[in-house]
């Protein structure tokens, strides 16, 4: 494993909101092409996890380096790390004013980083990779929330990120649409695409994540390949956790 | 949509027919005389001395029921329907009114004896000397007499015209709607103090320009600047002496009362001759094409700057709301709420004409549409922020989270999607904006309202003016909401 390169590094980050504090000392390491499964209870502090990684949020002490570089010191311009740090959400939450190719299209074009028929041309192509060819010139409010979860990926591909973080991307979904949802995650995983995925759909953790962490207590209380954590777990609090998703 | 609307105007003008041929239904006189006032209804003009004698008039014992009327032509109006019983006003506009009415007439014992002077600022004597000397003037070169025997004997013909045709005016307030003093003729105003203001201002080598406002507006119009001279029929009273200056008399006048004769009114006028009276006859139907023009570009433009500002406004508490900025100019959006929301329009616009604008000499279009867009603004901003805050806010956390900046997302997601989430509550502000309008008579404006009402005064007739006007403002507002509507159906299109 040493040869991997490390991309995000997370050094005694902490979190608290008032008095509460939600986080109290995270450390991770996260490689280049990882694919990291991030489960544990409600509430305890996952999606502040991830919206302190693209700095939608930020950490009340602790460090956070991107490619070795601190993304909290004082100099950074915040968007341009949002642009590199790309993020996925439960909600899809697609611009409803535009429709699909636009709402895939727009980030990058108004941003300089391509001209509007380069956009238009990956933004068709990156539609055509989640199956929505078809879709193109749809409104959010015209499709399904299957079909709308996979625009917003390829919304947030579109921006070519370092990494993506998923907030548990298949919980607003109907049953009958997390799998159109999850193969394109998983596509996406083959892809080499570096992903933070927070989630309950253990399936997909243990056949695409390399690696799983378990959030509990502020901590991160184990992390393991999928095999260690699903089969062998070792703390009490995950056997817990464990035996009450499988019910 | 569109069928709605015409069967809707057909009702009001078929409304229009009916109550026409209903009218003229008088009941009998019952003032034969003065001292049969106490306990009746009199009709008076606010601020006219008659409104001063007739509340004190009677003691405790008689005391008068006044009804106090804007205009005169309303209250001689209330009186032939008998919804009054006397009308207390000068003699000269009594003898007007008389003529124009066959029904009505003059009590031969006057309530009360007194003089008219004009009202002009005080520290201004330098023009209240001029004055004084053109007056005395025009009595000795017989210009005076001419002009009583053309206005108020009725035995001659002689005009004065204005002389000097360019260079500084010479402001004079006046309510055109008290012959033979001042009133309205064709397109022009007329009248015996207006020709004796076009003879100040050529002794001055200035050229007249006369404000048709509201009387009650007419003195303070001239102590605030507004105006150079008031002439309004103005009696002189200690109460007035106050607050201004008088020039030297101008004519003697004597408070009449005017009462029904009781007799039917002979021949009632056909709908056609009426109509004729109203609209065709020395083209007064320009009163209200000019007053809609008017109307229109007022509602217009104080939209497009209301919305201005509401936008402008609605940004700052959002932007103060989800980030925490602009404290300051925040605090100050707040407090041009609370004060816009908390009093009334036709304050505000009194305000800002009286007061804001008092010394400046500034177009009243621009006055209207400054006073209705601050207003609009206010209520633009609140419909706007209620737009705004409906839109899904996963939505501004999805487009900061692709690197865009917060107001490149506020511009292009939030607002277009709040415009349309506003837009029907955007119509009604329009729409009563548009009815608003109404009030700008106070200043002195021909709007839609006061285009009827000047056809009003000149003939007598409440019914058609009235009628006419309320029918083009409901068919402003239906197009209104017509195409509105439409709007709606084609943005909703989308997002099926
Ligand atoms: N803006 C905020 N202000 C105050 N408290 C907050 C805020 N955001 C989150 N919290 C609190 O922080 C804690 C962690 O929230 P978070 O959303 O990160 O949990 P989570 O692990 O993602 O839970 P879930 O599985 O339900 O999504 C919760 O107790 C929540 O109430
Ligand atoms: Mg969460």
């Amino acid at each position: 494993m040493s040869e991997k390169q490390v991309m995000i590094e997370v050094k005694n980050l902490c979190k608290s909101y008032d008095d509460k504090q939600i986080l109290k000392g995270i450390n991770a390491e996260f490689y280049k092409g990882d694919v990291v499964a991030i489960i544990g209870p409600s509430g305890c502090g996952k999606s502040t996890f991830l919206r302190m990684l693209n700095l939608m949020e930020l950490p009340t002490s602790g460090d956070i380096l991107l490619d070795g570089k601190s993304i909290l010191a004082k100099d950074v311009y915040r968007p341009t790390i949002r642009a590199r740090v790309g993020m996925v959400f439960q909600q899809f939450n697609l611009f409803k004013n535009m429709t699909a190719l636009k709402n895939v299209m727009f980030a990058p074009v108004k941003l300089g980083l391509m001209t509007k028929a380069e956009g238009e041309k990956r933004a068709r192509e990156l539609l055509q990779r989640v199956g929505l060819a078809d879709r193109t010139d749809h409104y959010p409010a015209q499709l399904s929330g299957g079909q709308q979860q996979r625009v917003a990926i390829a919304r947030t591909t579109a921006m070519n990120p370092d990494v993506i973080l998923f907030d548990e991307p298949t919980s607003a979904l109907d049953p009958e649409m997390v799998g159109e949802v999850l193969k394109i995650m998983k596509d996406l995983a083959l892809s080499g695409m570096t992903m933070l995925v927070v989630t309950h759909e253990m399936g997909f953790a243990r056949e695409v994540a390399n690696r799983v962490l378990f959030f509990a207590d502020g901590v991160i209380k184990e992390q393991g390949t999928p095999e260690e954590i699903f089969d062998h777990p070792k703390d009490d609090r995950l056997k817990d956790f464990l035996a009450a998703i499988k019910k | 949509m569109i069928k709605r609307m015409f069967s809707l105007l057909s009702l009001l003008i078929f409304m229009l027919a009916f109550v026409g041929c209903n009218e003229g239904d008088s009941s009998a006189n019952k003032v034969y005389k003065v001292s049969d006032l106490g306990h009746k209804k009199v009709g008076v003009q606010i601020g006219n001395t008659a409104d001063i004698y007739a509340s004190e008039y009677g003691g405790d014992t008689a005391k008068i029921d006044v009804e106090r009327y804007t205009k005169l032509a309303d209250a001689v109006q209330a009186l032939k329907q008998g919804k009054i019983d006397a009308v207390l006003l000068d003699d000269q506009p009594a003898i007007y009114f008389v003529k124009q009415n066959p029904t009505l007439r003059v009590l031969d014992e006057a309530f009360v004896e007194e003089t008219y002077a004009g009202v002009i600022a005080k520290g201004n004597e330098g023009l209240l000397d001029t004055f004084n000397l053109a007056l005395k003037e025009m009595h000795e070169n017989g210009i005076f007499d001419s002009l009583m025997n053309t206005y108020i004997n009725g035995t001659g013909s002689y005009h004065y015209v204005q002389k000097v045709k360019n260079g500084e005016h010479l402001v004079l307030a006046t309510n055109a709607q008290f012959p033979p003093y001042e009133y309205h003729e064709g397109e022009y105003i007329v009248g015996l103090e207006i020709e004796l203001a076009y003879y100040l201002a050529d002794k001055m080598g200035r050229v007249l320009e006369i404000q048709d406002i509201e009387f009650d507006a007419v003195i303070n119009a001239v102590s605030s600047g507004k105006a150079d001279l008031g002439l309004a029929g103005f009696t002189v009273t200690e109460e007035r002496k106050k607050s201004i200056n008088f020039t030297d008399n101008l004519v003697d006048n004597r408070v009449v009362v005017l009462i029904r004769t009781g007799e039917k009114e002979a021949s009632a006028e056909t709908f056609t001759e009426k109509f004729h009276k109203n609209f065709i006859k020395d083209n007064r139907w320009k009163y209200i094409a000019e007053g809609l023009c008017n109307t229109l570009i007022i509602a217009v433009c104080a939209a497009l700057l209301g919305i201005f500002l509401g936008f402008l406004v609605a940004m700052v508490r959002v932007g103060n709301e989800y980030n925490g900025k602009y404290k300051i100019t925040n605090w100050i959006c707040k407090a041009y709420l609370a004060i816009i929301r908390g009093t009334p329009m036709m304050v505000q616009l009194l305000i800002i004409y009286y007061i804001v604008f008092s010394s400046v000499n500034i177009n009243k279009l621009l006055v209207a549409i400054i006073a209705f867009g601050i207003n609009s603004g206010a209520y633009v901003s609140e419909i706007i922020r209620g737009g705004i805050k409906a839109v899904d806010p996963g939505q501004i956390e999805a487009g900061r989270s692709l690197g865009l900046k917060f107001k490149t997302v506020m511009v292009n997601v939030v607002y277009p999607q709040a415009f349309k989430n506003s837009l029907p509550a955007l119509t009604n502000e329009f729409i009563s904006l548009i009815k608003e309008t109404s009030i700008c008579g106070y200043i002195g404006l021909t709007d839609l309202t006061r285009g009827g009402d000047i056809i009003r005064s000149l003939t007598y007739e409440a019914m058609f003016p009235l009628i006419s006007v309320a029918i083009v403002y409901f068919i402003i507002v239906a197009g209104l909401s017509t195409c509105v509507a439409r709007l709606e159906k084609k943005l909703k299109k989308n997002e099926r």
